[in-house]
């Protein structure tokens, strides 16, 4: 019976995949209904956009300008090429942030080299 | 004659099955749930490719669509106000519009090239708005204006 319990777990452990991003609770991304449900979670160079135009990085490490921002994205983009991943910037903006700030992001992605952008955005509603 | 045999008072009935290993079990397979289900809605993406420095093999690229969002959240394509300040997510005249446009373009083998600028003060979700009406249409490519150096 317990060989079966460890079968059952290293079964599951196996078969579920989880993408983790670290998320920034303080950041609530916008709506869009036609958003799809990420299926590749490698490659994902995460850059949150808070409301008052603060930028952090997926541990929420503020990045103070758009040289650090370009400086972290070459960085990740560097570790993804060396894994042979493709890399993507995923756009965490709050829902209540100026739009110049998600346009300064891709900016400072698009001089790293990163052109693949992905707008976080919930589904639903969550009201 | 068959040989019966009598339970003492202190002799216990042993139960048919053991069923102690199976809590354990169904213990594991909660936690396995707890640890992989959330309350909280995912989140999603929306996916973009801006264009790069690469030549295209078809550098000809007819009726471009122009797309303007003003700081108020009134939707532009061209001259033409298709959405109101405050409207609603589903921006339906837009989608309409720009889907007639990637019909057009899916018909003649053509890329759709959609530029899309939006003033700087402009809300972030009526920007997602617009995002998600072109996703909805098959348009995943677009070039975005407006960059300053600052």
């Amino acid at each position: 019976m317990i060989d079966l319990v460890f079968l059952l777990l290293i079964f599951f452990m196996t078969a579920s995949t989880l993408i983790v991003n670290r998320l920034d609770p303080e950041v609530e991304p916008p709506v869009a209904d036609k958003a799809i449900p990420p299926t590749v979670g490698a490659g994902r160079i995460v850059v949150n956009i808070h409301a008052d135009g603060t930028f952090t990085d997926e541990s929420t490490r503020v990045l103070a300008d758009m040289d650090a921002i370009t400086t972290y994205v070459r960085e990740a983009d560097v570790i993804n090429e060396r894994n042979s991943v493709r890399s993507r910037l995923v756009l965490r903006g709050d829902r209540n942030a100026m739009v110049r700030y998600s346009k300064q992001v891709v900016k400072a992605a698009g001089d790293a080299g990163v052109n693949e952008i992905i707008f976080s955005a919930f589904q639903v509603s969550r009201q | 004659m068959a040989r019966r045999r009598h339970l003492h008072p202190g002799e216990a009935s042993y139960p048919a099955l053991d069923i102690s290993s199976l809590i354990d079990v169904g213990f594991m397979l909660l936690f396995y749930f707890l640890v992989t289900s959330t309350l909280q809605p995912r989140e999603a993406d929306l996916g973009l490719e801006l264009p790069t420095d690469t030549p295209s093999s078809n550098p000809v690229q007819l009726d471009p669509v122009s797309i303007k969002i003003t700081v108020e959240g009134a939707i532009f394509m061209g001259d033409t106000q298709l959405e109101e300040p405050g409207g609603t997510s589903d921006v339906p005249n837009l989608f309409m519009e720009v889907k007639r446009y990637y019909d057009a373009t899916q018909a003649l083998g053509q890329k759709p090239v959609v530029i899309v600028a939006a003033d700087d003060e402009s809300n972030q979700q009526r920007f997602v708005d617009v995002l998600n009406a072109l996703s909805s249409a098959g348009i995943t490519s677009i070039t975005l204006t407006g960059f300053k150096d600052e």
